[in-house]
């Protein structure tokens, strides 16, 4: 499939160029690891336009940037040049605890091993987070009873995260990701740990969350049926975006997917 | 273009005062999951504060049943200087005259002389009250003075005109046989027991340190361990929003109550152990008669509020570290 500069720009752009379409924006960011002399570019500039309620993967070999790029729009760390706005605030200007005030209220993290405390109830887990956003007790627990519901968890507030399979775990994580009504969902690997069919539930409740709830989606993934369901899909080589497509532009058997 | 962001104060303040239940509770559930090692730990601190308080009680032990011993020592002198001038006292009568106020010795020495079988003793202040009481064994004066008319009263009713002084006389009476029952001791003795008593202390300072470093590098290396296995669980808080300084916080209370449990049962055990160690060698009779509770109590609260001290500050850079902690660090699936 032929891709013109003119369409990657296009598609790069979002629908809106500019203002509040846009939940995410990077601007050209660049990032640079130091470790003694010796710099790592994992970011070479990438530019990258998100708009609200879309659902984008990112796809990348080990080592493309891909988790950085990851990191950056999902505000766990700062480029080293260019800027990076969730939700119209630059991220740069943030301080430590600010950026925590900041992830906590509009971000929520799905992990590929689901990382749920362990030695907390599925219940406790879900209003962590609501405990550091500062809501009493009485109303993150009726709101956690609420979640739980919602990933279809209903009787098992009370389950310690090692008494579940991992796809109910990752229902856990879901319902956890989503205690503080965050704008952005950020899923890395969401299904890598778990089989086909669960995968493909996880996929399901992500589409229909972003359908009701109109949470942006954002995932690293190389699950096929994961990239076929999401709005667009980003690829990511050596720190620069290599391109932008929509699924229905893809050939999904192609060697580049095996 | 660029949207400036200035989060209020007050929400960030509210995310750092609310959640202590929550750091309490995730402290006490990581204790009990890793109830193996935070045993261990605690052993550390155990044993530490024990030996600090071992030390500490066994000075208090050693110097109170050495001054008992000393003090029995000297009245067993005393009474042995007036038993060689007066002879038997049972049956006796003894006139007593208190010049200034009596230390321990001199208490113990009057008491003692009860035991010996003295039949009566009587205030040389109220000899004139007692007119025609004849027949007195000696005089015995409880400090180094003896006023004449004191003695002039006095000194009819004595049979052998013997005057006992615990102190050194400063103007004995003429015609009278006098005993001194107590020497001062030399300058060169008091010298001496100066100079053992600092190297004394100078070694149980040094031992002391060294036990408080070994207890609160044991502390920090069982917190660090704590945190390095802890690495994803404290990122996956830090992605939800945690505060550094609620992660700190974390470290410090379960350092602080490690700390304290593990000093409130160190202290006993190393009063227990020092208290059995002396009774064993001196006997418990003595050893419990002469042991003051008081300086023990404030040498348990010592040791026990030194311990949560030293586990507080043993947590300083191990909390540190895991505040330092990169959030994305939840991400990486390979710890």
């Amino acid at each position: 499939m032929e891709v013109t500069p003119e369409k990657l720009r296009a598609l790069l752009a979002g629908s809106e160029s500019e203002g509040s379409g846009c939940i995410t924006r990077a601007v050209r960011v660049k990032k640079i690891y130091r470790t003694g002399e010796q710099e790592t570019h994992a970011l070479r500039g990438a530019c990258l336009q998100i708009r609200r309620g879309e659902y984008l993967s990112i796809m990348g070999p080990s080592g493309s940037g891909k988790s950085t790029l990851f990191n950056m729009i999902g505000a766990l760390s700062k480029p080293s040049e260019g800027k990076v706005y969730i939700d119209q605030v630059d991220v740069a200007q943030l301080d430590f605890d600010e950026l925590a005030w900041f992830r906590c209220r509009k971000i929520g993290y799905i992990f590929q091993s689901y990382n749920l405390v362990a030695t907390m109830t599925c219940l406790e887990n879900v209003t962590l987070p609501m405990s550091f956003a500062g809501v009493d007790a009485e109303e993150a627990h009726e709101r956690g009873v609420e979640l739980l519901e919602l990933v279809g968890l209903g009787g098992r507030f009370l389950h310690k995260p090692g008494e579940l399979s991992g796809g109910q775990q990752q229902r856990v994580a879901i319902a956890r990701a989503l205690a503080n009504r965050p704008e952005i969902i950020l899923a890395d690997e969401p299904t890598a740990n778990l089989d086909q069919k669960t995968g493909e539930e996880m996929i399901s409740l992500l589409t229909k969350l972003r359908n009701e709830l109109g949470v942006t989606v954002i995932s690293a993934t190389h699950d096929l049926k994961m990239l076929k369901s999401s709005d667009r899909i980003l690829w990511i080589r050596d720190g620069v975006i290599e391109r932008v497509a929509r699924p229905s532009e893809i050939d999904f058997s192609s060697g580049e997917f095996h | 273009m660029s949207t400036s962001f200035h989060p209020a104060a007050s929400p960030i303040e509210n995310q750092v005062r609310l959640p202590f239940h929550v750091a309490w509770e995730i402290v006490v559930q990581g204790i009990r999951i890793r109830m193996g090692r935070s045993v261990v730990t605690l052993f550390g601190v155990v044993l530490g504060v024990a030996f600090l308080m071992s030390i500490l009680s066994a000075g208090l032990i050693k110097g109170a049943v050495a001054g008992e011993i000393e003090l029995r020592q000297r009245v067993a002198a005393m009474i042995g200087f007036l038993l060689a001038d007066t002879g038997p006292l049972p049956g006796k009568t003894l006139a007593l005259h208190r010049d200034s106020l009596p230390d321990a010795a001199e208490d113990r020495f009057v008491e003692a002389l009860r035991k010996q079988g003295v039949s009566e003793i009587v205030s040389a202040a109220e000899i004139p009250a007692l007119p025609g009481k004849k027949g007195l064994g000696a005089l015995v004066v409880i400090g180094g003075s003896l006023p004449p008319d004191i003695w002039e009263k006095i000194s009819p009713s004595l049979s052998h005109r013997l005057v006992a002084f615990t102190r050194t006389p400063s103007s004995p009476p003429a015609g009278a046989s006098v005993v001194q029952l107590q020497r001062e001791p030399s300058a060169e003795d008091l010298q001496k027991q100066a100079a053992a008593r600092k190297s004394d202390r100078v070694r149980t300072i040094w031992i002391v340190t060294i036990a408080i470093l070994v207890t609160m590098i044991s502390i920090s290396n069982a917190l660090l361990m704590s945190v390095t296995e802890r690495f994803r669980e404290i990122g996956t808080m830090k992605c939800l929003g945690a505060l550094s300084s609620f992660i700190r916080r974390i470290f410090f209370i379960e350092s602080a109550l490690i700390g304290f449990t593990g000093s409130v049962i160190g202290s006993a055990f190393g009063l227990i152990f020092s208290l059995a160690v002396y009774s064993a060698t001196f006997g418990p009779g003595l050893v419990f008669s002469s042991i003051s509770v008081f300086w023990l109590t404030v040498a348990y609260l010592v040791c026990t509020v030194g311990g949560i001290l030293a586990a507080v500050i043993a947590a300083i850079y191990p909390a540190d570290f895991a505040s330092r902690m990169v959030p994305a660090t939840a991400l990486r699936t390979n710890i």
